[in-house]
Parts: C-alpha cells; structure tokens; sequence
C-alpha cells in the first residue's frame, strides 16, 4: 500500500474520530479503518463510588442518551438491592427511555442524516445541513424539531431534566408522576403521530433514489442483537436477548442479559480506542454483530404496538432473509420512533403510571449487579461489583456504539472501495463514507462536550508523506 | 415573550457552569424567561421565536471582562453535529420560527472548568458584572453589589 486518505474530524456524528482510507500501488482502495480518537474511562472514574449514586453519576456519562445508561445503571443497582421494583417506577422508566428513542433519532434523522437524503450526497457541503433542508421543505424541518421536543418535554417532565435526569434510583424513581404531566405528555401525541406518518412517508419515498448507496454503502451480512419479550416483540427495558443471522434464522433466543459475558467477548486493536464486542461462539472477528435499529427490527417478530407493526411488516419485504443494507438503518430508525409515540401514548392512558408507590428501599444485598435495556443505538450493558459497604469495586460498560464497531469498520471500507476513487476524489465520494458511518449514528463521546463545528480536511499522501491531493470544506 | 435570557453551561464543571449564577442573580421578572441548558440544541430555536431579545449567556475562558456581543447571522453555516452555536440557533430561528429579534451573548470571564461546583473569584466577579450588563441591556431593576 502507498498512499493514504485521511477523513478527519468526520462531521455529523456524536465525538471524536478520524477514517483511514488505503490506496494499492494501483491507485484502488485497498482498505479503510474507522478509529475513534478519544478516551473516556468512565469505568475507572466509578471505583470507589457508593452504590446509590451510580444512576445519577451514569447520567453523566452521555448528553444524548443519558436516560439509557440511567436505566440500565438502575436495574444493575435493583438487582443489588435485591428488590422488585413498584410498576409504576418500571412504566417511569420505559416512557422516558421511549422518550429518549424519540428525541435521539429525531435529531439523527432530521438533522445529521436528512441533508444527506433529501439534497442528496453529491450536494454542494454549504447545503447539505439543516440550513439546507429548510429551504427545501421549512414545515419538514419543524416537525423534527418538534418531535425532538416532545421526546426532551417527556424526559424533562418525569425525569426533571431534560438532560442527565437522576430520577431514577436503585429501587425504583424518586417521584410519582401527577396527572398534570400525564395530561401536558398526552396532549403531545397526536401532533407527534401526524408527523411520525409524514416522515416515514417522505422517507419511503426517497428510497428509489438511492439505489447504488442502499447495495453498496454498508450491505454486508452479518449477525444482529436485541432484546425482545416473551412474545419475540421489540422491548426496551425488560426482556431476552435474540440473535439472528442474514438469512434471517435465529441463532439464540432466550438469552440471559445478566449473562451477557459469557456469550460476548470484546476485543481491542492498538489503533482505535472504541472496543470490538464480537458473538463469542463464533470468534472474533468472525462474531461480528450489528445491534440498534436495524438489529431490533430484524431480530423482532412484531413491535407489539399497531401503527408500528404495520411498518414493521412492510420494512422485513424488503429483503428475503433479515435486511442487511445498513442504509436502512433510517427507515428503522423512523419505525421506532412511531412505535415510541404508540408505547408514550399507552403508558398516559395507564391509571398505573400515577402510583405514588414508586420506590423499595434496600441496603446492598448482593455483591455483584447487571443492569441492561435498549438505548437508542443498541443493547447497554451496566455491570457492577460492590463491596459490604456498597462502594464499587469494579464496573464494565457495554456502550452499544461500540457493538457495532465491527460492522461500522466494514461499512467503510465496502464504501469505500466502491465509491472512492482516489485519483479523481470529490466530495461527495468522501461523503458517502462519511455517511456510512452516519447509518449507525454513533455517539462517541457519550457526553455534552461535543465537537461543535468541524472542517473536514481529506489529504492523499504517499508514503514518504508527499501530499498528492487535498479536500477541504468547512 | 419579551426576552429570552439562555444560561449556557454545566454546573459540574467549575466555571463554565457561571451563565447558571447568572441566572441566579438576575432573578425572575415579568416578561423574560429564563433558560438553563448544558448546551445550545436545535429545539430551542421554537422558543426563540417567540422572544423579541434573545441573550444567551455563557463561560468564556479568553474573557478578561464580562462583555456584551451582538450575534451576527453568518451566510454560510457551518455543517453541524448534536450542539449548536448561538449564531447557529438564531439563524435556525429565523428561518423556522421567523425570529427577527436582537440576539446578544454575554461573555463571562472564566479561568478553570475541573469537576467541581465551585467557581472561581474571577467567575464570580463576572457572573456579578454580567448580571449588569444583562439587566442593562433588558432594562431589569437587578441591584447587584
């Protein structure tokens, strides 16, 4: 290999991280690599810490999907206590986890991924953002800010606050929900189901348009995993995990979350600090998996709700065995943020959800403690052991970003390889692979420290460093 | 809504948590809504519209005083990721929610952002300082010492 293409910073995605690109002695891509460049180390700050305050210190983990890693840290604490959480606590939990599905994907859709779909890839980069969007279609653009604010209007409510809510506790929620806030969350539905139907119509339309970018950008097979109920339909908060193949079998059903270490092994490259999470049975790194989106969708026979079980029947014609185009990953992402909106508007009309029981108190009872749930761009895993005090002694973070890490390395390069050509590269070439890895929206930083405005620079070098071509937007 | 005063910041980090002092000090009066966020997301542009002044407030390390800044809308925006700038939103507001306001940011001086609650003396002589400018610039009766 001769010569490299470098995409760094990549721009719409949550965090820090670069893309490699390798051309052959030929001029062709040879290889491509997606590294994440940042460090967090999380597990290491939570040594030491009292159990009781593990949900909220794990707010603080992720500004965008903070509610996840509050729940997922809860149940790791339930199970420590040894308690069986009040119903109502539980329906808490679920809303506002459905809440944060709604508000992440609808700023993923509308405002990282809809400049790519409606202005297309080879748009000029001044247009393709919100901006751009705006004028195409401005109402288009406020029902996704919209949609957004209900999903933080519904986390802010319940879990008083939009952002890093602490609500939830070992044991249950600090506070029951009043019928006001059922009221003001129930109001919100109507107008949110409207726009769900507008945005998967509009999206269902666009499909045709990107035939080349669905076959080539990330269509590979491989597993997937999500967790599902006892009827195989798609659950967020409580549930077994299932994992399917391409031709769309299942190869393990009934899987115990708690004991997801024995069946997901995750390995490290020198050259990325995101871990490689593999299915162990099959080794690494042939036990590639993909889970989010796409994954629940495959993995689920129903999502259980109606509106969204209709697009959900529609969605699995779209291949023959389970879909594997990760460009499909949106139209997914759309179904679930319908089905949010249906399970919200279910769990306001439950006279359950204004329980004042909302809480079991408990000293530590167990030593070791696995708390899982679906967040928005995958399964999250919390894992922790505490000693007689209830101080932890160790934690393991499953992030579900990094669960894909295989799968989004393998999207780049397919990408790549059929888009790039590295003597002649244009923009849009590099937007594509940039928005393979969009597809999966990952959330790399997990924190409100975002990366805020960056350029993009591409440089093709030989190998002695000598700058054959450069791109540079922003 | 007559202004929008937006408090900028994460209270877990030292200094940049002081527009949330700010917004202590300057206290409630009719007419000016107060908001408090970590940081600038594109849902807030609806409630920008309906503001006739906008001032977000936020810590500024590279301040040596509390300052007032009219925000200026660039024409070619920057692609964006999940936060936004102040210049950013106002623009989104615009375009969405036919904001036609004055939009200003308040630089507050800043010197450490470590995990803590705490702020510094210079943070806390310009949250004071800022609240002036602030209850100047929207004609609020704040007495600050």
């Amino acid at each position: 290999m001769s010569e490299r293409i470098l995409i760094h910073p990549m721009t719409r995605i949550e965090g820090h991280a670069k893309i490699s690109i390798w051309v052959n002695d030929s001029g062709e891509v040879e290889s491509a690599q997606f590294h994440v460049t940042e460090f967090r180390g999380f597990e290491k700050i939570c040594e030491g810490r009292p159990l009781h305050e593990m949900p909220g210190l794990m707010a603080r983990v992720c500004g965008i999907c903070p509610v996840s890693h509050v729940v997922a840290s809860s149940k790791a604490g339930d199970a420590l206590l040894g308690v069986e959480v009040p119903p109502a606590a539980v329906k808490q939990r679920r809303m506002v986890n459905h809440a944060q599905v709604l508000q992440s994907h609808a700023l993923s859709f509308f405002h990282l991924s809809s400049p790519d779909l409606l202005l297309g890839m080879d748009a000029g980069v001044e247009k393709r953002n919100i901006f751009g969007v705006i004028e195409q279609d401005a109402g288009f653009a406020r029902r996704g800010i919209r949609l957004r604010q209900f999903g933080q209007r519904v986390i802010e409510l319940v879990g008083g606050k939009r952002i890093h809510p602490g609500w939830s506790v070992p044991g249950g929620v600090q506070t029951a929900v009043t019928a006001a806030v059922r009221d003001e969350i129930a109001a919100w539905v109507p107008e949110a189901l409207e726009s769900m139907g507008i945005a998967l119509d509009r999206m269902k339309s666009l499909i045709d348009s990107f035939r080349e970018e669905i076959e080539h950008i990330g269509n590979f097979p491989s597993l997937f995993l999500g967790t599902v109920n006892d009827d195989g339909a798609l659950e967020y908060y409580d549930g077994r995990i299932r994992i399917s193949d391409s031709e769309g079998n299942t190869v393990a059903d009934g899987l115990d979350p708690l004991r997801y270490h024995t069946y997901l092994g995750e390995a490290s490259e020198e050259w990325s600090f995101m871990k490689f999470p593999y299915y162990k049975p099959l080794g690494y790194p042939g036990g590639r998996y993909r889970v989010g989106p796409l994954a629940r969708l495959n993995v689920a026979s129903s999502t259980g709700t109606p509106r969204a079980d209709r697009e959900l029947r529609e969605f699995k014609h779209r291949a023959q065995g389970a879909v594997c185009q990760s460009f499909h990953y949106h139209l997914a992402r759309l179904i679930e943020m319908l089905h949010a909106v249906e399970r919200i508007e279910e769990l306001v009309a439950d006279p359950e959800l204004l329980s004042e029981d909302v809480r079991t108190k408990a000293i530590p009872n167990r030593r070791e403690g696995i708390g899982s749930c679906e967040a928005p761009r995958g399964t999250l895993f919390h894992h922790y052991f505490v000693d007689a005090d209830g101080l932890v002694r160790k934690a393991n973070l499953l992030i579900a970003t990094s669960q894909n890490n295989l799968a989004m390395n393998q999207a780049v390069e397919q990408t790549a390889k059929h888009f790039v050509l590295p003597r002649q590269l244009r923009e849009g070439m590099l937007n594509r692979v940039e928005a393979a890895i969009r597809c999966y929206d990952p959330c790399l930083s997990c924190s409100t420290h975002a990366i805020g405005q960056m350029p993009l620079i591409v440089e093709v070098r030989k190998c002695s460093g000598e700058l054959l071509d450069r791109v540079e937007r922003g | 809504m007559a202004a929008l005063v937006v408090a900028v910041g994460n209270t877990l980090r030292g200094d940049d948590g002081v527009a949330h002092r700010v917004a202590d000090l300057l206290g409630a009066h009719p007419g000016v809504e107060l908001l408090r966020v970590h940081q600038l997301t594109p849902e807030l542009a609806e409630e920008i519209g309906r503001a006739g002044v906008v001032v977000f407030v936020d810590a500024d390390m590279e301040a040596s005083a509390a300052r007032l800044e009219r925000v200026t809308v660039h024409p070619q925006p920057a692609p964006i990721t999940h936060t936004m700038t102040p210049n950013e939103l106002v623009m989104l507001a615009g375009r969405l929610y036919g904001f036609q306001g004055k939009a200003y940011l308040c630089h507050v001086p800043a010197e450490d952002f470590t995990p803590g609650t705490a702020l510094t003396p210079v943070a806390e002589a310009g949250a004071r300082a800022a609240v002036r400018k602030v209850a100047e610039l929207l004609n609020l009766p704040v007495e600050i010492l």
